[in-house]
């Protein structure tokens, strides 16, 4: 199940950060983490990603890839601190994957080590997809 | 306005007053430059962007740059005005249409108020009539953006086709000389007064040895 806004999803069971337009799911003590559907539509096709390397220690809002879209380069940021330990190489070969399947492409998996004062900063699909219509009616956007 | 028209030089420069702006060690800033002749591409290879014919640069000698930014390959030379905005954002996360749209307003209202019927033409471009003028490229952190572009002015147009294959879809390009005479300087200017109109404050600094004070680097105390 999931909500959803003028084409735009928020599948169940993962977590939002509306702040830096990132989705998170937690597999085995680590943070997955990808672009929200409003976020990849907002940024437009992605044609190319540099991710931070594994073994990156990041705070929280610290740049942890860059993202370029129809000449812009622009920042990817971590909703959580911690280590990076795994990049995707699909993602990283062809970036549209994240325009074409923003949930099931997740872009770097990070290490928490900070995640009982962030994890309250992340909200649930159904929080994330009532917050995010404003956002989405400020953009003009539609996610396809 | 950079004295140097030594591409590497004005990049770094550019590049550097990115980082001033970044560390607040520097207010939000608009650099003027122009190149000898020269292509400069950005950080990716991309067949959405086009190309550049690397045989003929090579057997001219033509050498090649990399900036900050996204985008394709452009050719800069003496009739080709470069423009870079730097400035520090609130809204970490900006579309590309909005920090090109913004990101070009005042180049062009600055060319209408010459009397060049200049407009936005999404997504990076500035065009007079159906010919682009201006392509852009922009790269952010999130605390810092830096726009930038291509002003052609009275640009070796006949050079820049033989050496940059444009992307599909890209109009032909147009020299402002075209449409009526008029010096670098003067497009300069008209920038300049343009942004004083809007209710900048410029501050002109002759510079010091600090790179966030660069020989000739406008700074401005507030941009919207």
């Amino acid at each position: 199940m999931s909500s959803s806004y003028k084409g735009c999803v928020f599948p169940e069971g993962l977590l939002y950060d509306l702040e830096y337009h990132v989705w998170v799911k937690f597999e085995g003590g680590l943070a997955v983490v990808g672009a929200t559907s409003p976020g990849q539509a907002y940024a437009g096709e992605i044609i190319f990603i540099k991710i931070k390397d594994k073994g990156t220690a990041l705070e929280r809002g610290a740049i942890a890839a860059t993202v370029e879209s129809a000449k812009y380069m622009g920042p990817m940021r971590t909703p959580l601190s911690g280590t990076i330990v795994d990049v995707n190489e699909d993602v990283r070969n062809q970036p549209s994957l994240v325009n074409q399947a923003p949930y099931d492409n997740w872009v770097f998996k990070i290490n928490p080590t900070k995640l009982d004062a962030e994890r309250s900063l992340l909200l649930d699909s159904r929080i994330a997809s009532e917050k995010y219509r404003s956002i989405i009616d400020e953009w003009g956007i539609e996610c396809t | 306005m950079s004295e140097s028209s030594d591409p590497a030089v004005n990049l770094s420069l550019e590049a550097n007053l990115f980082n001033c702006v970044e560390e607040q060690r520097s207010l939000n800033t608009l650099l003027f430059y122009v190149d000898s002749p020269c292509l400069v591409r950005g950080r990716t290879h991309s067949t959405s962007y086009g190309w550049y014919n690397e045989a003929l640069a090579s057997r001219l000698g033509i050498r090649v740059y990399t900036r900050l930014t996204g985008g394709g390959v452009v050719y800069h030379d003496e009739g080709n005005l470069n423009w870079s905005f730097i400035i520090g954002v609130k809204d970490s996360f900006l579309s590309p249409k909005r920090v090109f749209q913004e990101g070009s307003k005042y180049i062009v209202k600055s060319l209408n108020k010459l009397g060049v019927k200049a407009h936005y033409s999404p997504p990076n471009r500035i065009d007079i009539d159906n010919s682009k003028v201006s392509g852009m490229a922009a790269y952010s952190t999130g605390r810092t953006l830096l726009v930038h572009g291509t002003l052609l002015i009275d640009t070796d147009l006949e050079l820049l086709n033989q050496l940059c294959i444009p992307p599909p879809g890209c109009p032909k390009v147009v020299n402002i000389s075209e449409h009526m005479q008029i010096q670098t300087s003067d497009v300069v200017n008209i920038i300049l007064n343009t942004l004083v109109e809007a209710g900048f404050k410029p501050q002109f600094t002759d510079g010091t040895e600090d790179v966030c004070q660069p020989i000739e680097s406008l700074r401005f105390d507030q941009l919207a």
